[in-house]
């Protein structure tokens, strides 16, 4: 089937989730918005072929995204981020729309079109399987074309160093447990209850992942023309720290299939909501299902963590229980108990409060002498293992080579 | 004569262009306008949909009005006194009076509201004044007295001396005192307060970079702020994503580049170049030199900056207005620019 069918079938069945729609009503939001979002509506149903009407969707996205960048993430309103995300799903449909009448630049705008699906995912709420749907089909379309034949993708991941002896400046702890499989039972009662981390081993070697990510091309295919979130520099401390979205294969050239000066870093992004294909290669381990209390069922927070050798997460807690689980490459954790918050100088300030100023790899006794009297542990992350991290314990994390992780939160 | 340029989707200038078809048919007005009216302007206040002009005694809103773009309405206006002040916000406008009566009219409703009894309520141990000046931001309205109390409204703003000047962004108030320093309170995560970190506050913060420095011109963007100094330099901070704050963006100079300055910086222009008045809109920064020059950078999609060709322009840069225009003042809304001319 060629590609202007192909379209023709995407956009078929992505102009049905429009009528089943129909018109947008919500109060105490800018009237003038909806306006435009329901003249959009209309001009797509009707095929209107001026170019305004994509301008018009994209006021709206414009303008709602101002909101969505106004007060913290938190206190962000439903209704605009469900306006964004309904604005992002008229705009793809709206792309190919023009494209069925005029393919010019293909590529591009299907390109385009994937970016403002993914968008609308990232930033807005609702409508989640519809933007998806159209991503993943419209991925597909893309990848053909691009990838195909393309030989300068690396056959697969290999390590760096792969001899290391696990030689570090800085803080040597002393090394973590390690297990193999442990009952539930067990890892509740001596671990998971009592809060002290854990290594542990032959947990996940049976997850598909094991064997799809370390061959490049699966993930190229699978996600190269999604949009991810991408943190550049060092570390979040330090001042040339940003934040961009680009494309996974983007990102993939740029910063993990080639030496760069500069360290680009695919951290804590739930890309496999973003990507549902992508879960299929991983399983919840059932340790998550574990809890204090005997309420409700499990409610997981699973992220990506993807990027090149040296990329560094500084000394900081997240307030849940934590399995970080290893698919590809090496990974050294440096860890500290809660109790030890006072001999590691957290930040004042409101937003790292949970991040520590001291930094394991190069002490300053001088300026932070508590730090001397603290107690490390320290673990060694090999793919095939994970590594159970209690709530509020401080941990340090840096990669060795190429590295993949996908953490497990749950509360 | 009046100039303006910007985003025009719901044909609101056509309230100030005389109907032109020109204007009539366009979203996007990419390079400045100039038009004279029938009626001389003495206030004109923008918003994203919406242009409130105060005229020869009648209000005029325009825009999306009564759920329709391109319309333009005369208020009927519940007051007898002349407007000495408007402010056009996203769901409400509010006008100030002569007798510092301060009214609120809903853009969708056509409901007045008078909010006076909103101030003059606390007991100071300073005389309150009339409210002069209203500001209808993101996620705050400020208010000033002609006593120099200002308001976050409801609240009185707890500062000794006395306030010449207030404006706001987004999320973020700021203060110009009589003694020519700046206060700002509010939402920080872009660096909009100058505080030299990204902090929010609830509680009014001097920036202290601007010590020794005599401020005479406050104007506040989105998500950022501009000065002018009595030796007309200009001085910027918050966030930089389009170039607003007259400096490159990051993606443009990896080393230089600046996406986020939480403490001032002046402005590198020529020598001769002294600025005199400034003016913010959502991500895009307007300024008048003394020598009638008009200049702007930031964001430029929705022909803000009256630039051609340009989605944006991250160094102050001469607009296409000619010195024969005699700007008298600049009024940039969240997506446009309009300059009053003598």
């Amino acid at each position: 089937m060629d590609r202007k069918e192909n379209l023709e079938d995407i956009f078929i069945s992505l102009k049905k989730y429009l009528s089943e729609d129909g018109l947008v009503q919500m109060s105490d939001v800018d009237q003038s918005v909806i306006y435009k979002l329901n003249l959009s509506h209309k001009n797509i149903i009707n095929n209107n072929r001026s170019p305004d009407v994509l301008k018009d969707i994209q006021a709206v996205l414009d303008v709602v995204w101002e909101d969505l960048n106004t007060g913290h993430w938190s206190t962000v309103s439903e209704k605009h981020r469900k306006i964004y995300a309904l604005g992002s799903l008229f705009k793809v449909i709206r792309i190919i729309q023009e494209l069925l009448n005029d393919s010019i630049h293909l590529n591009e705008h299907l390109k385009e079109a994937i970016k403002a699906a993914d968008m609308g995912l990232l930033m807005g709420t609702g409508y989640h399987q519809q933007l998806s749907n159209a991503a993943r089909m419209l991925s597909n379309l893309v990848l053909n074309e691009e990838f195909s034949g393309k030989s300068d993708l690396l056959p697969s991941f290999s390590h760096d160093n792969k001899n290391s002896d696990w030689c570090f400046p800085g803080i040597n702890g002393k090394i973590v447990e390690c297990l193999e499989c442990p009952s539930l039972e067990y890892f509740f009662k001596h671990y998971f209850s009592l809060r002290v981390p854990v290594k542990l081993k032959e947990c996940i070697s049976h997850w598909p992942a094991f064997e799809k990510w370390n061959d490049v091309n699966y993930l190229i295919k699978t996600v190269g023309p999604r949009m991810v979130p991408v943190e550049l520099g060092s570390s979040y401390v330090q001042n040339d720290w940003s934040m961009k979205l680009t494309t996974f294969h983007e990102f993939f050239s740029t910063y993990i299939s080639q030496k760069n000066d500069s360290v680009g870093y695919l951290a804590q992004h739930q890309l496999f909501d973003q990507v549902p294909e992508l879960k299929r290669d991983i399983l919840i381990p059932e340790y998550c299902c574990l809890s204090d209390s005997e309420d409700d069922a499990c409610d997981v927070d699973i992220n990506a963590w993807f990027g090149p050798a040296e990329t560094v997460s500084p000394l900081h807690f997240d307030p849940k229980h934590n399995l970080l689980s290893q698919v590809i490459g090496r990974k050294r954790i440096i860890l500290y108990s809660p109790e030890e918050s006072d001999k590691l100088y957290p930040h004042e300030t409101k937003m790292l409060h949970n991040t520590a100023r001291v930094d394991p790899y190069n002490p300053n006794y001088e300026e932070y002498p508590e730090f001397k009297k603290s107690t490390a542990l320290e673990c060694h992350l090999y793919p095939g293992e994970m590594l159970y991290i209690p709530p509020k314990w401080w941990h340090h994390v840096r990669s060795l080579d190429i590295s993949f992780s996908v953490s497990f939160w749950w509360e | 004569m009046i100039l303006f340029c910007g985003f025009n989707g719901f044909k609101q200038f056509l309230s100030l262009s005389n109907n032109e078809k020109y204007i009539s048919e366009n979203d996007v007005i990419g390079n400045f306008f100039s038009c004279k009216v029938d009626y001389e302007p003495s206030l004109v206040s923008v918003s994203w949909s919406n242009i409130l002009i105060w005229s020869n005694k009648k209000l005029i809103l325009s825009g999306f009005v009564n759920g329709e773009p391109g319309k333009s309405e005369s208020l009927d206006i519940p007051f007898k006194e002349s407007v000495i002040q408007t402010s056009c916000g996203k769901l409400v406008s509010t006008i100030v009076t002569s007798s510092g009566q301060v009214w609120q009219y809903n853009i969708d409703s056509g409901i007045w509201k008078n909010i006076s009894n909103l101030f003059y309520a606390e007991v100071l141990d300073k005389d309150q004044g009339k409210i002069v000046k209203v500001c209808n931001g993101g996620t705050l309205n400020v208010a000033l007295s002609d006593t120099g109390v200002a308001y976050c409204i409801p609240n009185i703003l707890n500062y000794s001396g006395k306030i010449k000047d207030v404006a706001c962004g987004k999320e973020h108030g700021v203060l110009l005192t009589e003694d020519g320093s700046v206060l700002t309170w509010g939402g920080g995560s872009r660096g909009q307060l100058g505080t030299g970190d990204l902090e929010s506050s609830e509680t009014l913060c001097e920036v202290e970079a601007l010590s020794g420095l005599r401020v005479v011109v406050i104007s506040a963007g989105g998500w950022h702020t501009a000065v002018v100094t009595e030796e007309g330099d200009l001085y910027t901070w918050g966030w930089n994503k389009q170039g607003q704050l007259g400096f490159p963006t990051i993606d443009i100079e990896k080393e230089n580049g600046v996406s986020v300055l939480a403490t001032p910086r002046p402005v590198d222009l020529p020598e001769n170049m002294l600025v005199e008045q400034v003016s913010c809109g959502a991500s895009h920064t307007i300024i008048k030199l003394r020598d009638g020059d008009i200049l702007g950078c930031g964001w430029n999609k929705w022909g803000q900056l009256g630039l051609k060709g340009v989605q944006r322009c991250s160094t102050m840069t001469k607009l296409p207005v000619t010195p024969e225009a005699s700007v008298r003042q600049l009024v940039c809304g969240p997506w446009n620019t309009v300059l009053l001319c003598n």
